[in-house]
């Protein structure tokens, strides 16, 4: 190691030789340094026809680092990240760049503490989840202090105190939380192949309040209880949260008390697995600032129990988890039809079928005189497991996996959805979206680890902007070079002026852990969505360039 | 929720707060922020004066929502503060940050119990016949001061059309027909960004005026506007007081 990095590696984790008693030369020598890079970058054109208005930067990026430093027990970190300005997209609050990410931790078999930023999850993270997600454009890490215990085997009891990234700063909030999850049988029975656990968890937020006209709750608490049992094929698992009434932007400053439950079942065995989840929500939007809104500063994760899909068309419809109340079922079956069968085919047949639904919850006026939801009051009535009318989203898809050949694979699917838009999008008075989608994607292996993939979809609607078709080819060199071609057209816009087509150019090179790619072309607003969160995509026109590596 | 109280209005040079709120009638969640300011404006009284901003894509206008409340002036503002959420507002510009319609209240109350910098006299004269509005605005530095610019806006109020809404039970439909839109930013008499004074500073006692004269658009109701006069420093952005008279 050569004096340069010497010194880089002195500064930045000088403080964790007070960690540790090991000679000094150790930290650099025996230590492990990892990390990553990503970079992103876009030219915008404007095209208003699909809705990409003109923006003044007209090259944007977005460009992260992580540096990681191991030695024994030791871990330390620093992320850089730089928004010049941020992607069209991602909240214009990113702009900037700095260290957005440092910590050092210490880990032993009985103890791990860790001081500066870190990610967390209590459980499903219904009361508490701090995560990173840079497609969502989502980073809730906390800064402060962490320390996880195992006293005995099988028990985990964790503890925190820490305010919530908000962009370039903290948000207002102080959280404070425990944990403590026991996997019963490992400690009574170490050598059964069943595990049930149990776990119970606390998050306290304190935001002072200086508003002049409510009287804000100033300490809001949450509570869980958890428990899983596994068992040779079965696996069964619930968790029911609590939340102190914590009136806030997204509940319309309501006073009501919150509550979630979620009970997911699975079944596997060879060729078959099933998998059912169904949960209740009512008014569990819990995040570090009362005054936040979008994705910012989230404490509570309310997972999605809807199928996320794949394919773009398919996806064009996804459903965004309602954290003020939703009621949602989900179930999913995958068998595989045997080899060497009649239907099964020489290579076996994968079907995949699943159904999901989310639905309002049933509440009712407090009384006669107060509309539900009216600011400063209880907000309504409901009961856990109270199933409203309004009907928020269905899926229902199958989708056929099969090897036709030894070197053609076929995936197909057919997709029926239906999309309150109203609701999912919050755009009263829009019309409710009932969606048809089909899709066929053919890849074929070639000669000299070339590859070709063929996809086309065709959604069909007669709301919102109506039928959409897409064509994809893609070729591939293995393992270095891959170029695509899209276009997704609109065809059935009732407009004639928009009815547009979307195309793109993709081509990228992969070269051991360093991937560069380009693309050139348009993409349509829409929204994405990660396990029911969501983030609006505005159209653009762009032509850009990635880089990505490992080290 | 707190009892609501009336602060005494009195000559004194009194601390007012501007919350610049940016809405669109197609904005289901604005007519609650709307709800907000109209709250803050029955406890402050005249100690707290609302520009309602009609901006970006929410006050588009198309068959259901047919009336243009959008301005040059209001996107230019919009643009440059970064208003990507609706109702949001700025109050008194407070570090240049928009806030959410939740976060107006308390900022509202920390601005409005500030001790007065400036003292801001707006004097007017309306020709109905040709509609020439004339307004002279007088300033007096109360403490040693950094340059302001001074910026002469006009609202109406009483502007009833359409306007989305959200979980309100009297239209289900989610648009209300009839809204009553307040405080409609409907141009600026001397710039988006206005005019400087005390370029090199000011000392206490020390005054300045700004003119400006402006021609009311006929189809605009002069007996429901009023002038919004308000001084921002040049160098934090923040607004230093506010001021405002009616049309007529």
């Amino acid at each position: 190691m050569d004096i340069s990095k010497f010194k880089i590696l002195a500064i930045l984790f000088l403080p964790v030789f007070f960690f540790n008693n090991a000679p000094a030369q150790d930290f650099i020598d025996k230590a492990t340094v990892q990390g990553n890079i990503y970079a992103e970058s876009n030219y915008y054109f404007n095209d208003t026809i699909i809705g990409a208005e003109h923006v003044p930067e007209y090259i944007r990026s977005n460009i992260y680092g992580n540096l990681f430093y191991r030695y024994k027990g030791i871990n330390a970190g620093i992320r850089y990240e730089a928004y010049q300005p941020p992607l069209l997209g991602f909240d214009p609050k990113y702009e900037g760049h700095g260290i957005a990410h440092r910590f050092i931790s210490y880990t032993d078999t009985l103890y791990e503490v860790t001081i500066g930023n870190f990610y967390e999850q209590y459980g499903s993270g219904l009361i508490l989840r701090a995560y990173e997600d840079k497609n969502l454009g989502i980073d809730n890490a906390f800064d402060g202090f962490r320390l996880l215990i195992r006293p005995v085997a099988g028990l985990t009891i964790k503890g925190m105190i820490g305010k919530q990234r908000y962009f370039w700063e903290n948000g207002p909030g102080t959280v404070r939380g425990a944990d403590a999850d026991w996997s019963i049988l490992q400690l009574l029975r170490p050598e059964s192949l069943t595990n049930f656990t149990i776990g119970f968890s606390a998050v306290s937020r304190y935001q002072s309040d200086r508003d002049p006209l409510y009287n804000f709750p100033e300490n809001v608490a949450a509570f869980a209880a958890r428990s899983s049992l596994y068992a040779g094929k079965f696996f069964v698992s619930g968790e029911y949260a609590w939340k102190v009434n914590d009136p806030s932007a997204t509940n319309s400053l309501i006073y009501k008390n919150g509550e979630a439950l979620i009970l997911t079942g699975s079944y596997s065995t060879k060729g078959l697995g099933i998998l059912a989840s169904a949960k209740y929500i009512d008014n569990m939007d819990f995040r570090s600032s009362r005054t936040a809104t979008s994705n910012d500063l989230t404490l509570g994760y309310l997972p999605a129990t809807t199928r996320q899909h794949t394919y773009s068309l398919p996806g064009m419809y996804p459903y965004a988890t309602q954290p003020t109340g939703e009621a949602g079922a989900y179930l999913q079956v995958n068998y595989l039809i045997p080899k060497n069968t009649k239907i099964g085919g020489k290579y076996g047949t994968n079907i995949q079928v699943s159904g999901s639904v989310a639905n309002s919850i049933d509440n009712q006026q407090i009384n006669d005189t107060i509309p539900i939801g009216k600011p400063g009051t209880l907000g309504y009535k409901s009961h856990l497991g109270g199933i409203g009318d309004e009907k928020y989203f269905h899926d229902i898809s199958i989708e056929i996996n099969r090897r036709l050949t030894r070197d053609l694979r076929l995936v197909t699917g057919f997709v029926n959805q239906y999309y309150n838009k109203a609701v999912i999008e919050g755009h009263p008075g829009e019309d409710p979206v009932s969606a048809w989608s089909v899709y066929v994607d053919l890849n074929q292996k070639l000669q000299d680890n070339r590859n070709i993939r063929y996809e086309v979809q065709h959604l069909l609607t007669r709301q919102d902007k109506g039928s959409w078709l897409m064509m994809l080819v893609e070729y591939s060199i293995a393992p270095q070079w891959s170029f695509s071609i899209t276009d997704q057209y609109n065809y059935g816009n009732e407009d004639k002026d928009y009815r547009t087509h979307y195309f793109l150019l993709n081509a990228s090179f992969n070269k051991g852990p360093h991937r560069l790619s380009f693309n050139y072309g348009k993409q349509r607003e829409g929204i994405i969505c990660v396990g029911g969160i969501c983030r609006k995509v505005p159209a653009a026109y762009a032509a850009g360039i990635t880089f990505s590596t490992t080290f | 929720m707190n009892q609501i109280v009336q602060p005494p209005d009195t000559d004194e040079v009194v601390q007012r707060v501007l919350l610049e709120e940016f809405t669109g009638h197609q904005c289901p969640n604005c007519p609650a922020g709307a709800q907000i300011a109209s709250q803050l404006g029955d406890l402050y009284g005249k100690q707290f004066i609302v520009i309602a901003y009609h901006v970006g894509f929410f006050a588009n206008t198309n068959s259901n929502f047919p009336v243009n409340y959008k301005t040059q002036t209001g996107e230019e503002i919009k643009d440059h503060f970064g208003v990507i959420s609706y109702p949001s507002g700025l109050v008194n510009r407070k570090n240049g940050e928009v806030l959410g319609s939740t976060e107006w209240a308390s900022v509202v109350a920390e601005q409005a119990s500030a001790t007065p910098k400036l003292k801001l006299k707006i004097n007017r004269e309306y020709n109905s016949t040709s509609r020439v509005l004339s307004v002279t605005a007088n300033l007096t530095a109360l403490e040693t001061m950094e340059s302001v610019n001074v910026c002469v806006f006009l609202t109406e109020s009483g502007l009833v059309s359409p306007q989305k809404t959200k979980d309100d039970p009297d239209y289900p439909e989610g648009i209300i027909p009839n809204y009553n839109h307040k405080h409609v930013f409907r141009a600026s008499m001397n710039g988006t960004w206005g005019s400087t004074v005390f370029a090199d500073g000011a000392h206490p006692e020390d005054t300045a005026t700004v003119n400006a004269e402006y021609t009311i658009n006929s189809d605009w109701n002069a007996e429901n506007m009023s002038i919004v006069c308000f001084a921002y420093s040049t160098t934090s952005g923040e607004i230093v007081q506010v001021e405002e008279v009616d049309v007529k």
